[in-house]
């Protein structure tokens, strides 16, 4: 083994520090920290939206919804530390909600925890079809890399989401948990599935 | 006779996330420490989720799309100038 040492990789929390620092300026009139709030808040919308759920056209809607919500609910929170597991629902509920709009999709509720083979057509993310989204693809290419967005859409949908939001947006096993409604033993285990099979898929790099 | 090593493949597979994240406790950690000197396969398996998970990380860390972070920058400036707006209105 070339390194025997432990190198811990569970999240650090220091995002949700800073998130609840910026809630509580901003909260208090800070300008300038609201506006960083907002932007923060975008970026986590949009990161989902791709990652998570694969609709680069709903993810200017769901940074949109997030732009609003967190406005609004900024000024109002009681527990600043909990307002990124409050954003990241949020996000996913938007997301939740495109998806139940969507014409082309059926009518009814499709969970981003639903256990679906990411060769799904509703589990492929930042799978981008049609001329019009290359633009939209090469981005995302350029931004995620090509063999990883690959590798992400090779996970079922219920583990793809703990994927992203444990290890690409560093939220804890336990944020993870709230976000989800899942127990944080169940949050392990399909972690730990989705590492070995991101591993698999990324043997060579 | 060369020390047994105390964890098996399975334990190792079991517990590589655990061991990952910094969950065990150090003597589990040492078990599979000492498994991995003696097993070049678990060993390849370690550095290799390892390598997996910070891939991703660094997508956490990378700057999203200037175009994207421009659109954002430019959404906030409305929303904030609306609000001054409707101030100055009261």
């Amino acid at each position: 083994m070339t390194n025997s040492k432990i190198v811990n990789l569970s999240g650090d929390g220091h995002d949700g520090a800073e998130f609840a620092a910026l809630v509580r300026d901003a909260a208090k009139g800070d300008r300038e920290s609201m506006e960083r709030l907002l932007i923060r808040a975008q970026e986590v919308a949009y990161r989902f939206s791709l990652l998570v759920c694969g609709h680069p056209e709903d993810a200017e809607d769901v940074m949109q919804d997030a732009l609003l919500k967190t406005y609004r609910h900024a000024s109002r929170i009681r527990k600043p530390e909990a307002f990124r597991t409050w954003l990241y629902q949020t996000v996913r509920n938007a997301c939740l909600m495109k998806r139940r709009r969507r014409v082309d999709e059926p009518s009814q509720h499709v969970s981003l925890d639903e256990s679906v083979r990411g060769d799904g057509p509703d589990a492929q993310p930042v799978e981008v079809e049609g001329s019009a989204r290359a633009a939209d693809q090469q981005l995302i290419d350029e931004w995620v890399g090509v063999r990883l967005r690959k590798a992400l859409a090779a996970l079922p949908a219920s583990h793809r989401v703990i994927l992203v939001l444990r290890e690409i947006e560093g939220l804890s096993t336990r944020e993870v948990a709230t976000v989800t409604g899942l127990s944080e033993a169940n949050v392990k285990t399909r972690l730990h599935r989705a590492r070995m099979t991101m591993r698999q898929q990324l043997e060579d790099v | 006779m060369t020390e047994k090593p105390i964890a098996t493949c399975r334990n190792v597979l079991e517990r590589i996330s655990a061991y990952l994240d910094g969950d065990l406790p150090a003597a589990a950690c040492g078990e599979i420490e000492r498994h991995c000197r003696e097993c070049p396969e678990c060993a390849a398996l370690v550095d290799g989720l390892r390598r997996t998970v910070g891939l991703c990380r660094e997508v956490g860390r990378a700057p999203l799309p200037a175009s994207v972070r421009d659109r954002a920058r430019e959404r906030v400036r409305q929303l904030m100038a609306d609000k001054d707006g409707r101030s100055g209105m009261r």
